[in-house]
């Protein structure tokens, strides 16, 4: 499927769009595209969705994210002020976004950010990925002027022909995902095309001192897990224990699953309980099927090891020592991938633990019950966003 | 098989008194799966059970049941794929799909089973009629199950014309709500019986065209609507099941009788018809259980909970018993007088990335309005 100019277009007119697309661009880029016109529109979509009872379930939860005064912050912190009468923030131009398919609001969020900055945005979207269509539509729909700065393809990472000719108009390439998609995308661009990345990150919990007290943050730790299921570069993908004891793993293992049986207990939703059942019996049998070292609860998989390396498993959550001592020897050679560390410790060690992190290159620390949760103005990875979506020109000063 | 045989041969779909039969021919089912497929043996093992504990109806439900979460991703078939084995692909969410390996002998199953079901449903005529699929061809690129049943649906009446909602018009997928409507009137005046088949959603759209172009009581007597793939599972817009029965009478002309809801899944191809109430009776060819959401044992018929589908059916892959996405329960006493015990579906498991058939139909509908 593709989105072209506020319609929507089978596979098979790729070629023919791609050979008009140059001059397509080529006219709207004598246009400027102002922010509010970008604000009011999202905040038309917003309302719209609300309006459908279904759909507004669905995105109650994206509802701060997508807020005018969400993004009225994040522009204010991540722009800032004017850069002077000498100085324009402009635009860097065209955005090619090469979006991974792991939440589905992000590659349409990606492009949001684009239009903020005044950006023409082209979308390599992640395979079948109709909700960003459907977003980014509704928006060319609410408000036209958006229909030349919305672009959408669904093109096959190894279509490089296609993927070449996007590169062609694109002043930077914005690619989120994993390594091989980074490396791909890197030997695709031309010298001169700037390479943006939000790469696929690791995140894990950090938990010292007393946590077995700790039962309030240990469930919010417990609904992060059940809530994100490590689908989200900030998602828990392993629980570290401050503590040299090889048995600790387990026991904590085993005193985790009763404080997952509390949430259980208190969860109502019928389908949720449904889901978490089904999976804890699919986890039983695959358990037992291959004699695995699995603590199963409701909905989730702890699996103590005696290993301490950063590393994801697919079936649950790993719990593994780490003495604070070798954090930064354990964790540095992710430095690279590292995102958010959840922490949860007395607060006598919280700024040494803070620094010791920091250290090893984690680019956020949460409490670990809001391991993914969006706080307004917060950076990606480390870094603003729209600043990197826009360029600073020197004018001369009027006299 | 030959109590397999047996029970697929009843052409009275809703006969009393099978369930001596049911219970044998489950039993030779899960014997056959135990003795030739080791995954499903040590299934049995870890719930320590035998195809021999299999006696009565009641023992149905200690009988080990598996998600249709574990085929996707689990290859558990019994039969590995070759000559005569059809494979039933369910449509797959983010590249998780399950494939069910049919041997020919159930296919004649299905076969015997589906013709006595639309008998007994009298959806046979010998009356041609025109048929307005309410979804997509398929063709070499459609192959979900879907596209399939709508086209064999098809079967059930001699075609006068067949036309789709969505056609795929120079290589691109579009609803083309323009020619249907103008069609449909067309087929008002000529008087011959027409057929709508295939998602609710599409019917839904399809109406409240009609509807905006101010047509009243547009089918000629005798025209139906078959409906298939659920209510409940719609991401953006829930149809409201009322207002729908409402417009086909008013837009339509058609009473509740003539619409027809269909049930089944790739995992447990038994097909279900709806009566006046809403509810799918169950025929002899299955049995259905409703399980506790957190306990997952079986509950007593009236309560809500996961669904749990038994066939014998198939000796290609270990279907006999599974839980499905669907919430629902199980009663008896329907107030349209069939005595067989009924289910209803009443929602789906919570997870947002679940998505159907039904569903992709419906965004592309939406998209093209």
């Amino acid at each position: 499927m593709i989105l072209y100019r506020g319609n929507t277009y089978g596979d098979e007119y790729r070629d023919e769009l791609l050979a008009q697309l140059p001059a397509v661009i080529g006219k709207t880029l004598e246009k400027s595209l102002s922010r509010e016109t970008v604000l009011a529109a999202v905040e038309r979509l917003l309302e719209k969705l609300a309006e459908e009872a279904a759909f507004a379930d669905y995105f109650r939860q994206y509802r701060d994210l997508l807020s005018r005064k969400t993004l009225e912050d994040k522009l204010e912190t991540e722009l800032g002020a004017d850069p002077g009468s000498t100085r324009r923030r402009a635009p860097l131009g065209v955005l090619l976004h090469v979006a991974s398919g792991n939440m589905d609001v992000l590659p349409a969020y990606s492009v949001l950010e684009g239009l903020l900055t005044g950006n023409i945005n082209i979308l390599k979207m992640p395979h079948n990925d109709e909700s960003s269509i459907y977003l980014l539509q509704q928006l060319t729909q609410i408000e036209p002027q958006l229909q030349d700065y919305i672009y959408a393809f669904d093109i096959s990472s190894s279509d490089v022909r296609s993927l070449k000719k996007l590169e062609k108009v694109a002043d930077a390439i914005v690619v989120w995902g994993s390594d091989e998609a980074v490396t791909a995308i890197r030997k695709l661009a031309s010298a001169n095309t700037k390479i943006i990345e939000w790469g696929h990150k690791i995140s894990f919990a950090y938990l010292s001192g007393d946590y077995y007290h700790q039962d309030s943050e240990l469930a919010q730790l417990a609904e992060h897990l059940l809530k994100v299921r490590g689908r989200l570069c900030s998602g828990c993908q392993v629980i570290y224990l401050d503590s040299e004891d090889a048995g600790e793993p387990a026991r904590f293992a085993n005193y985790l699953a009763g404080i997952f049986e509390r949430v259980n207990e208190q969860e109502s939703d019928p389908g949720v309980l449904a889901e978490r059942s089904l999976r804890r019996y699919c986890s039983e049998m695959k358990k037992e099927m291959k004699s695995l070292p699995y603590v199963v609860c409701d909905g989730y998989v702890l699996i103590p090891s005696g290993d301490d390396a950063l590393e994801i498993n697919e079936d649950g959550v790993l719990i593994r020592n780490l003495p604070r001592e070798r954090i930064v020897e354990v964790l540095w050679p992710h430095k690279s991938h590292l995102q958010t560390a959840g922490l949860l410790c007395g607060e006598e060690d919280r700024e040494e633990l803070i620094e010791r992190l920091i250290r090893a290159k984690v680019t956020r620390i949460t409490p670990v019950g809001q391991m993914s949760d969006y706080f307004p103005g917060e950076a990606h990875d480390g870094q603003y966003a729209l600043q990197r979506y826009t360029r600073i020109v020197d004018v001369p000063n009027k006299e | 098989m030959k109590y397999r045989r047996q029970l697929f041969s009843i052409k009275k779909i809703f006969r009393p008194g099978s369930d001596g039969l049911f219970v044998a021919a489950v039993r030779e089912n899960v014997r056959w799966h135990e003795e030739n497929n080791p995954v499903y043996r040590k299934i049995l093992q870890m719930k320590g059970f035998t195809a021999d504990m299999l006696e009565k109806i009641e023992d149905l439900g200690q009988l080990p049941f598996i998600p249709t979460m574990y085929f996707k991703g689990n290859d558990l078939n019994t039969l590995k794929k070759r000559i005569g084995i059809y494979t039933i692909r369910t449509s797959g969410t983010s590249g998780t799909s399950s494939a069910v390996n049919c041997e020919s002998s159930a296919l004649i199953c299905l076969l015997k089973m589906a013709v006595s079901t639309c008998r007994q449903h009298k959806l046979f005529s010998l009356k041609p009629v025109h048929y307005v699929i309410l979804g997509y061809k398929p063709d070499k690129e459609n192959k979900a199950v879907a596209a399939r049943t709508a086209l064999a649906a098809s079967l059930l009446a001699p075609a006068r014309s067949r036309d789709y909602v969505i056609r795929n018009i120079d290589g691109r997928l579009e609803a083309d709500w323009e020619g249907i409507t103008a069609k449909i009137r067309k087929y008002s005046e000529d008087g011959k019986p027409v057929r709508l088949i295939g998602f609710p959603a599409l019917g839904y759209f399809l109406m409240e065209k009609l509807e905006e172009k101010g047509c009243k009581d547009l089918l000629p007597k005798g025209s139906k609507m078959l409906l298939g793939g659920g209510w409940k599972q719609y991401w953006r817009q829930q149809v409201d099941r009322e207002e729908f029965y409402r417009q086909a009478q008013e837009v339509l002309g058609l009473e509740k009788k003539d619409i027809v809801e269909f049930f089944s899944a790739g995992e447990h191809p038994i097909l279900y018809v709806a009566c006046p109430h809403h509810h799918y009776h169950i025929p002899v060819y299955s049995r259905v259980l409703a399980r506790d959401v957190r306990t997952l044992q079986p509950l007593e018929k009236g309560k809500k909970g996961l669904l749990n589908f038994i066939t014998p059916l198939m000796k290609g892959a270990p279907i006999v018993s599974v839980v499905t996405d669907d919430l629902g329960s199980v009663n008896d006493n329907c107030p349209c007088g069939n005595p067989q015990p009924y289910f209803e579906v009443l929602g789906r498991v919570g997870i947002n990335e679940i998505r159907t058939c039904a569903l992709e139909a419906e965004e592309l509908a939406k998209e093209e309005r």
